[in-house]
């Protein structure tokens, strides 16, 4: 076998293996128009940098590494172009609230809520443990750190998502007004 | 209640409602044939990325010395300029560096500073653009888009993420990008502008004892949450609450990185620390890790 078709038949494998998890990667984070050219720019990168594509198990922590990058960019120009018509709000970085969550409860509501004021770094990481389910180690390797980190770094992001519900819910009990979560139930008002 | 927390924000998981595409499907079959159409369209040699950068190292003197200094800024940059960088510019911050920007860029227009760059032998004109928080590039070239790298502006000097090789590197007033739409550093580069930015980009000094040296301390979170400091502690015991760090420039090279971290253990104070050191090409050669144990068995303070 050539190189070039030893490296057709890698790339093809981890194509056939990932494709709709990087697809599904991509969904979470970015509007349905958008996800297919992106997915499409993550495989390709996979695909030029073949040689930098590491074997199993590492493949497709990679491919949400390199989906990290190229999401990224792809909010960063989206919210380039409409800054212009939005002067005063702050931009958009990898911060994504999903425009079409089903809120399954006013617990999650809550917490979507809590994660939705997280550094965008921590809410990647809670999106890569409840959406990815990623274990500590491909999340550490995601992340490029050690596993001790990721379990450290994950550990860190539950108290502070515990600690602002806690916030939350001593607002929620001083004072008696209309929820400002606009992702709660209207059945709540 | 925590252990609740990832499995109720499960539930909320937009992909549940959305029929995802299999591999198998017209579409995905499609774009792989696509894909693969590229590099057998592309010359027959398939040289591989590192060796496309070794020639262009031969013709180019400066590529060479990019090989030279990304290394241990990579590196580097994993404990302190990647956290300080834009990922984690607060609003003080990015209006400081709107400021110097303003006060040092005689092109800056509205957030936009026009830059020239270099794509397949071609020049072509893009714009850095400050968005309110942080810089990015906008090249408008084909091909540049999903490169993956960004772009900040401190006292009147351009400093790029590549988010592929997770490395800053320093640029000017002219750079370039390779066919893979990644930036190379421009001919006026100075190496000792590496020590200079990481100075600059996490407010370190000089040291007392070793003006060659950067010393700094910092309660900032991202720096806290960051990599190797994190490998300090314990996992759900250990909270890093601030850290001093020390990096040793050699031959204008980042040769040791040394992180000295108040850790949070259980309730008790402790000092931990770790050294990280890079040989003449940047290449890390030792990490003791973690020293937390050592340190609390001496009574570490």
């Amino acid at each position: 076998m050539t190189d070039l078709s030893a490296d057709k038949a890698r790339f093809s494998k981890a194509f056939d293996l990932y494709y709709s998890q990087v697809w599904s990667y991509c969904r979470r984070r970015l509007p349905e128009s958008e996800v297919d050219d992106v997915v499409a720019e993550i495989f390709t990168t996979a695909w030029r940098r073949i040689n930098d594509l590491p074997e199993e198990p590492l493949t497709l922590p990679w491919l949400y590494r390199t989906a990290f990058n190229v999401v990224g960019h792809s909010i960063r120009s989206r919210q380039r172009r409409t800054n212009n018509e939005q002067k005063g709000q702050r931009p958009l970085r990898l911060v994504v609230t999903p425009e079409d969550s089903v809120i399954a409860s006013d617990q999650a509501s809550g917490i979507a809520a809590c994660v939705a004021r997280l550094k965008p770094s921590d809410q990647e990481l809670v999106r890569l443990v409840a959406w990815e389910q990623l274990s500590n180690e491909d999340i550490a390797a995601v992340l490029d750190c050690s596993t001790n980190a990721a379990a450290i770094r994950i550990h860190r992001v539950r108290e502070r998502i515990e600690n602002l519900l806690k916030a939350n819910q001593v607002a929620g009990n001083s004072m008696d007004r209309q929820p400002r979560s606009t992702l709660r139930r209207k059945s709540n008002d | 209640m925590t252990e609740e927390v990832f499995s109720q924000y499960q539930s909320i998981d937009p992909i549940r409602e959305v029929d995802v595409p299999a591999s198998d499907s017209p579409k995905a079959r499609a774009l792989k044939e696509e894909i693969l159409m590229i590099k057998t369209e592309r010359p027959a040699t398939e040289v591989p990325i590192n060796e496309i950068q070794a020639k262009q190292s031969d013709s180019k003197p400066r590529q060479r010395r990019r090989v030279r200094w990304l290394a241990p800024v990579a590196a580097a940059a994993a404990l302190v300029a990647a956290t300080f960088g834009l990922q984690t510019l607060g609003a003080n911050q990015a209006s400081a560096l709107e400021t110097a920007v303003t006060n040092t860029t005689a092109s800056l227009n509205s957030g936009r500073v026009q830059q020239t760059i270099e794509v397949g032998g071609q020049t072509s004109v893009g714009d850095l653009v400050f968005d309110g928080d942080s810089w990015s590039f906008e090249a408008g070239v084909e091909g540049v888009e999903g490169a993956g790298f960004e772009a900040t502006h401190i006292n009147g000097q351009t400093y790029v993420y590549d988010g592929f090789e997770n490395s800053w590197m320093v640029a000017d007033a002219e750079w370039t990008l390779d066919e893979f739409g990644r930036p190379s550093p421009s001919a006026e580069i100075v190496e000792t502008q590496v020590g200079r930015a990481l100075a600059a980009l996490t407010d370190f000094e000089p040291c007392e004892d070793d003006a060659e040296s950067y010393c700094g301390s910092t309660d900032d979170d991202a720096l806290l949450d960051d990599l190797l400091i994190l490998d300090l502690g314990e996992p759900g015991v250990d909270v890093v609450k601030s850290a001093d760090v020390r990096i040793d420039l050699q031959n204008e090279m980042v040769s040791q990185v040394t992180v000295e971290a108040i850790v949070d253990a259980d309730g008790e104070q402790i000092t931990s620390t770790v050294v990280e050191t890079f040989d003449q090409l940047g290449q890390p050669q030792s990490i003791d890790l973690p020293a937390g144990v050592d340190d609390r068995a001496n009574g570490g303070s």
